[in-house]
């Protein structure tokens, strides 16, 4: 069924005029790259103080509440033009290994995000200047790890079936 | 590594999480500096937090820059010269711009040149980073 609809999209004029483009191509892999400096580059920070290794000077919610516009920023830019470069070739990526991994990450990183804010971020005002309670430090370094995976598969696509 | 399959690709993935964390805290910086983020502490507050950072990622993309360079060297020297000096042109302007002017000026706590100097980092680092990427994907 999935398939079906990538075979329907890539015949539609937006993937055939990515495909046929010679600049929109590569522009749309810079703005992904360069968006993702602005999201990773700003949730691996958040992710470091809930560990405990960076910024620790500040509080956690000083962090968060900082730097939490710039990764929604980042991650509009990333899944507009990665929406964008999925269309211009849904059936190979939607067979690829590697980017299928990349989803579930996605997913994954998603759900520990979401969790972490309804749950234990409740109650950050509470944390004060020291270490983050134990399931803050677990969640960044879920997010840490995810993010460094995506990027990863994310580059391996490009070159692995 | 121009024999493995893998090499290559392991490289550049290195070099792209340094590039993450890189632009990453050269925005943070700059965006202070504009006023338009991390308000609460002061621009020197926030050039030594991320120093630190800055650094690891500077390593990063060296360390995995050169074996990068290496594989690709006769096609750099024969086919994109241009483009490979100017990205080194730019590396070199952007790291001495920060540490001998953006991190003084956050520590003076100077705010006339602050943000003409953020302008500059940016466009250089932005500039670095499309040059980069032109080597790679054009």
């Amino acid at each position: 069924m999935i398939l079906g609809w990538c075979e329907w999209l890539m015949e539609t004029w937006v993937s055939v005029g990515i495909r046929e483009s010679l600049w929109v191509y590569p522009m749309l892999h810079f703005a992904h790259i360069l968006s993702n400096t602005l999201m990773f580059g700003t949730i691996v920070f958040l992710d470091l103080r809930l560990i405990g290794v960076g910024l620790t000077k500040r509080r956690v919610s000083d962090v968060a509440e900082q730097l939490l516009p710039w990764t929604w920023i980042g991650w509009g830019l990333m899944f507009v033009s990665g929406a964008f470069i999925f269309t211009s070739d849904p059936v190979r990526y939607y067979g690829s290994f590697f980017f299928r991994i990349k989803m579930l990450l996605m997913f994954l990183a998603g759900l520990n995000a979401l969790v972490f804010h309804f749950t234990v971020y409740r109650s950050v005002g509470t944390w004060g200047d020291g270490k983050a309670p134990g399931r803050a430090r677990l969640s960044g370094a879920v997010s840490l790890v995810s993010w460094i995976l995506i990027l990863v598969t994310g580059r391996a696509v490009g070159y692995f079936d | 590594m121009s024999n493995s399959r893998y090499g290559f690709p392991a490289f550049e993935m290195v070099h792209l999480l340094g590039l993450g964390l890189l632009l990453g805290s050269v925005l943070l910086l700059n965006a202070r500096f504009f006023g338009l983020g991390l308000r609460r502490q002061t621009a020197a507050e926030v050039a030594s937090d991320l120093a630190p950072w800055t650094r690891l990622a500077l390593v990063l993309m060296a360390f995995s820059g050169i074996p990068l360079f290496a594989s690709k060297a006769p096609d750099l020297w024969s086919e994109e010269l241009g483009t490979f000096a100017l990205k080194m042109s730019l590396i070199v302007t952007g790291v001495a711009f920060h540490y001998w002017v953006q991190v003084p000026l956050a520590r003076s706590g100077n705010s006339t040149w602050g943000r003409p100097a953020a302008a500059f980092s940016l466009l250089v680092w932005l500039g670095a980073a499309v040059a980069g990427l032109s080597l790679e994907f054009l």
